[in-house]
């Protein structure tokens, strides 16, 4: 027996998810196929030892569309989300940084580093509040497209000019400003302490191959102050179960618009006849057919792996042959038998139950990025740590912990090649405890389990290509209406009947949903199915 | 009397100012503190007997449209297409002869003569980036040709239309590819042409000279563009050559030049210029003042705080001055054989390949001294023997990866492990140079910020980055040369539109002071 799908949907990751939910939710036949036996893709929880659920690869949600919260009604389908309570730096020496979500408090901490931070840091977090509200404009609508004559696009654009002109000078030159500089270079116009300065930079490195002094990371600041849980603006959080609740709140979505999820159903191949997609050749040599076939992988898996240069012209081979995809980041979960405590503030608290980021000073992030240039790991990285059964105790056993460990970097190209990888990967699994061991001694003795995640690993076991986590760098050559490629940034792609709608298209990688929403309304107002 | 001005400063922007002021029948006083005109671009002795042709030893950056505008060339300016550039390696096989990549050349130029380039498999490749920078030269020439836009955004500016016009005026495609190949690191965007590393390196170097930057840093590609955009015909005799017809032509149309003079205040009344202040106490009254100065000198150094509003203070501490290189002039006994190519060149780039030009970077970020630093060498005296004693030669190398101040300080013997490390370099493919070197003057930035009175020792008054161009350099109130405070102008290249010798800032400083004039009704 033949089924005939309207759209099927390469990959289980949570954008394929959204993207198959709102086209079920139209009416439409949809089957998505995971390779996997877990979904979630990227944004997934899975038990590797017995009682402790690791949030495997993405751990903090912030920027999931709040649209899509809604439209999916994915709080009735399961997801909850848990505020972080601080964001913490501890240092070897000194009391170390907290930043709590009560300015006052932030305030007192900063004012111990320098007076006048402390003044700054509250209008440093307006101006950048009052930029993400333009930007979160761009990110809920496809990439405007600059080489259009279209009236609907001159439109879009014009909307855009407009939203920007209406910013004041001083805010549009800070949006100039954070389009071109460096994390680093921007924080220093505004902050004297390197203290304050370092952690607050990171947002700025997050899955690119860059350091905070490299120009164009100021951009992903931003980032930072466009979160949203619950309708407060800025705050952080991790989902109540791990970031796979995420992706199983948005498959209850689907499912229940009547979608069919598959996992263990990996794509050997996309079907084309007559130039068009017309379905899929599974693994296990299973053909489906379908209407369009939508692709949630990275693109040059999706080109280059699935469909065959055979079915593109050579001009588009090789521009997204050099669609760049640099994994630079790793991850370590452990299992704990205790809490850690911090010797700069020891014992359990408030100050734990939000991120820790390891990242005392602009020059340790720097050294950590140029060691990583070069093809060797950072022997002492920068971390971002989060216990998140400290907030959701459902993810271990009582008294016991879980610890996800985010790390940078970890060039997917070494020195000797990616594949000598595993044979490095317990040593930079080392790199990284040790390193965190110097501001909670103790750490290594109370480790019960540990995966570590190289770039490797993420591209082996989740398709993420070259190991980069979001489908390819976040940098301005590959955003917007360049995202995969120019000509290519409104999710169709140049096989009619072939759609992508996962991080590799506007407006890109992250747990959000966006893409894949914005996909599926292409899909849906094009009509095709 | 009300119709004088004063130039802060003879350097090559200074001097371009006051000829066009001058041109125009005001009364221009140039004051220069130093016994020579030209400033970076002025030709000195640096050891007896041995004369460099400028700090700054590429002349190919002045931009044509100024030259045309003060008819240089009746003055005695000659063009020449700019000598090919030997990328040196250490092999005999190992080097290339690679052609200058320019946005555009002036029909009027001489014939050039000398190696002609040689290329091997790379040859499609140097054509594909010629071909790319002729196609959005004209695009980014009007960038830089044209006042910096208001960011005012309140009415829609006609200047920021029509630079977008000319943007879409490239059709879609192109379009789409100068914005994707300026945002990306210098080396990914020309690894897209030139497969082999060591031929990038040298491609890249120069558009790293005033960057904190390094052949990995996003936009980078975009300076390389903009760089190969300004680049044009060669000055016969180089920046030397170009200061000393500048100050003939100043002199000619009535500018008179103090040197030896330091303006040590700008004086300012109620937010308007009432002159200048000299050290040792002399006034000189003026009411409108054009200082070519780096910004924050002129407005940190030579303005009273009291005097300077707090948003001017703001937006000149925030303009970035990290110099990443070092000048090494050497006087040799002979001429340097390069062990990469046989014959006589005058423009060579040691760079080693992108990774070690990388480190250079490293190096200057974290305060140490480069291993391997990168050279951007002239031998002027292939061209013009008469710098050196007969049969002997000059080298003026740009080193790479040396920053304002290594931790622990600039000690004689810090300086000499520089200077050791840039002889290494060169000694690897230059065999036997060391041994011809009979005289050494190494300027490291803080010798340049003394001498020149530049902060940060930055050669191009501020460093090169895509938000410090355009209304951004140095700032949305500075970037138009006419200042908030009435009667101080800039044209300095730390303004609109920047960059090594090209005249431009001082001719649209020259350009406002008119504007400004007509504007108040004063001149037709
Ligand atoms: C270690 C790590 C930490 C991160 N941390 C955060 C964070 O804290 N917060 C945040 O917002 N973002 C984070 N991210 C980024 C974020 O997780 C991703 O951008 C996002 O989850 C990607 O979702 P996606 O649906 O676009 O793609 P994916 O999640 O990659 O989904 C693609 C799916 O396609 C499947 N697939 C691939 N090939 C085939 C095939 N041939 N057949 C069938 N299926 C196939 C894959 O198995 C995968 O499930 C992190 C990413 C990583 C890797
Ligand atoms: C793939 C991936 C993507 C990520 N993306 C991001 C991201 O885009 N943004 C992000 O923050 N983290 C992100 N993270 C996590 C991130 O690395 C850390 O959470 C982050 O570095 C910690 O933020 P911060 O210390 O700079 O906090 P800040 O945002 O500076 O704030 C610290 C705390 O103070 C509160 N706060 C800040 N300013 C104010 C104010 N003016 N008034 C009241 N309360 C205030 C905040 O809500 C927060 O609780 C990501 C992680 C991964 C793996």
């Amino acid at each position: 027996m033949s089924t005939r799908y309207d759209a099927i949907i390469i990959g289980g990751g949570h954008n394929g998810l959204v993207c198959a939910a709102y086209l079920a939710k139209a009416g439409r036949k949809v089957l998505v196929l995971e390779r996997r036996p877990v979904l979630g893709g990227a944004a997934v929880t899975e038990e590797l030892h017995p009682g402790f659920k690791y949030t495997v690869c993405s751990y903090v949600v912030s920027l999931m569309r709040p649209w899509i919260v809604r439209e999916l009604e994915l709080a009735r389908c399961g997801l909850q989300l848990i505020p972080l309570e601080c964001s913490f730096t501890p240092h070897l020496e000194g009391p170390g940084l907290c930043r709590w979500p009560d300015p006052q408090r932030t305030r007192e901490e900063i004012a111990g580093l320098s007076v006048a931070d402390a003044e700054q840091y509250p209008r440093f977090g307006q101006a950048m509040g009052r930029l993400a509200r333009f930007v979160k404009d761009v990110i809920d609508q496809p990439a405007p497209d600059p080489a259009s004559l279209w009236p609907s696009d001159l439109g879009q654009l014009a909307r855009h000019a407009r939203a920007f002109q209406q910013l004041s000078s001083a805010d549009a030159l800070n949006q100039i400003k954070l389009a071109t500089m460096s994390a680093a270079d921007l924080l220093d116009e505004w902050f004297e302490s390197d203290a304050l300065k370092a952690p607050m930079s990171c947002s700025g490195i997050i899955g690119t191959f860059l350091g905070v002094r490299s120009p164009g990371t100021a951009a992903v600041l931003l980032h930072h102050y466009m979160g949203e849980i619950d309708g407060a603006s800025r705050a952080w959080g991790i989902a109540r179960g791990g970031n796979g609740a995420v992706s199983e709140a948005i498959a209850t979505a689907a499912r229940g618009f009547g979608a069919t999820i598959r996992t263990q159903a990996a794509v050997a191949r996309i079907l084309v006849r007559g130039g068009e997609a017309a379905g899929v050749v599974l693994d296990s040599g299973d053909e489906i057919e379908a209407k369009v076939v939508v692709s949630a992988a990275e693109p040059r898996l999706t080109f280059l792996r699935l469909l065959g240069r055979e079915h593109l012209d050579d001009d588009f081979v090789a521009r997204i042959k050099r669609y760049r995809c640099r994994g630079s980041s790793g991850k370590v979960n452990l299992a704990l038998d205790r809490l850690p405590s911090f010797t700069c503030r020891p014992g359990d608290g408030l100050h734990i139950r939000g991120d820790i980021a390891v990242a005392p000073s602009i020059d340790y992030l720097e050294e950590a990025y140029d060691e990583a240039k070069y093809g060797a790991f950072s022997r002492r990285p920068y971390l971002n740590v989060v216990i998140p059964s400290l907030l959701d105790p459902t993810l271990a056993p009582p008294g016991k912990h879980v610890m996800s460990i985010f790390v940078q970097y970890a060039p997917y190209a070494l020195e000797a090649g990616p594949s000598a990888w595993p044979s490095q990967r317990e040593a930079f699994g080392d790199a990284v405890v040790q390193t965190l061991a110097e501001y909670c001694p103790g750490l290594e003795a109370s480790i019960l389990h540990r995966q570590v995640l190289t770039p490797w690993d993420l591209e082996q076991q989740f398709g993420l290509t070259e190991g980069n986590i979001f489908h390819g760098e976040l940098t301005a050559d590959q955003l917007l209406f360049q995202r995969p490629l120019a000509g290519w940034a409104r999710y169709r792609s140049p096989v009619p009947g072939l759609w992508m709608c996962a991080s590799g298209t506007h407006p890109g990688g992250g747990v959000m949903g966006a893409p894949g929403g914005l996909a599926a309304k292409a899909i849906l107002s094009a009509a095709v199915v | 009397m009300s119709d004088t001005v004063i130039v802060i400063g003879a350097g090559h922007n200074g001097l371009v100012a006051a000829a066009l002021l001058a041109r125009r029948g005001l009364r221009v006083r140039v004051i220069e503190s130093r016994a020579v005109a030209g400033g970076l671009c002025a030709g000195e002795a640096f050891h007896p007997g041995y004369r460099h042709i400028g700090v700054h030893h590429d002349a190919s950056t002045l931009r044509p449209w100024v030259a045309r505008a003060l008819q240089l060339s009746t003055h005695g300016l000659s063009l020449r297409p700019p000598p090919p550039i030997l990328v040196a390696g250490p092999g005999e096989h190992e080097g290339w002869v690679l052609p200058s990549l320019r946005g555009s050349s002036d029909p009027t130029e001489a014939l050039g003569s000398g190696p002609e380039p040689s290329l091997g498999e790379h040859q499609a490749g140097i054509h594909a980036l010629e071909a790319l920078l002729t196609s959005v030269s004209p695009v980014l020439q009007g960038f830089l040709d044209n006042p910096a836009p208001s960011l005012d955004l309140s009415t829609p500016s006609w200047p920021v239309i029509q630079r977008a016009l000319a943007l879409r005026g490239l059709g879609a495609r192109q379009m789409l590819e100068l914005m994707r190949i300026a945002a990306l690191p210098v080396d990914d965007a020309l690894a897209e042409y030139i497969p082999a590393p060591r031929l990038r390196a040298a491609l890249a170097l120069p558009a790293l000279i005033g960057a904190y930057m390094g052949p990995w840093s996003p936009h980078s590609a975009g300076l390389w563009l903009l760089q190969g955009a300004q680049t044009a015909s060669d000055v016969a005799g180089g920046p030397a050559e170009l200061s000393r017809i500048l100050e003939k032509v100043a002199t000619h149309h009535g500018a008179e030049i103090l040197f030896e003079h330091e303006v040590e205040r700008i004086r300012i009344e109620d937010g308007r210029v009432e002159g200048v202040v000299l050290r040792g106490g002399d006034e000189i009254d003026a009411t409108v003042v054009v200082s070519s100065l780096e910004p924050r000198r002129t407005l940190l150094d030579l303005i009273s705080p009291l005097d300077l509003p707090v948003q001017l203070e703001d937006e000149i501490r925030c303009h970035r001055v990290r110099a990443t290189s070092a000048k090494l002039h050497l006087a040799l006994s002979g001429l340097p054989r390069w062990s990469s190519a046989e014959g006589v060149f005058e423009r060579i780039r040691v760079a080693g390949d992108p990774a070690s030009l990388e480190r250079a970077f490293d190096a200057a970020k974290h305060r140490r001294l480069p291993a391997a630093p990168a050279l951007d060498v002239r031998v002027p005296t292939v061209s013009e023997p008469g710098l050196a004693p007969p049969g002997h030669h000059v080298a003026s190398v740009h080193v790479l990866g040396v920053p304002y101040e290594p931790a622990g300080g600039w000690s004689p013997e810090v300086r000499r492990r520089l200077s050791d490390a840039a002889l290494d370099q060169l000694e690897e493919v230059a065999p036997g140079i060391g041994a011809s070197v009979v005289g050494i003057e190494l300027l490291t930035p803080p010798d340049l910020e003394a001498r020149f009175g530049i902060s940060g020792g930055h050669l191009l008054h501020g460093e090169a980055a895509l938000d410090q161009l355009w209304s951004l350099r140095p700032g949305p109130l500075l970037s138009r040369h006419e200042t908030p405070i009435e009667g101080l102008f800039l044209a300095s290249g730390g303004i609109h539109p920047g960059g090594g010798p090209s005249g431009a800032s001082g001719a649209l400083a020259a350009r406002a002071i008119q504007e400004a004039d007509q504007r108040r009704g004063r001149r037709p």
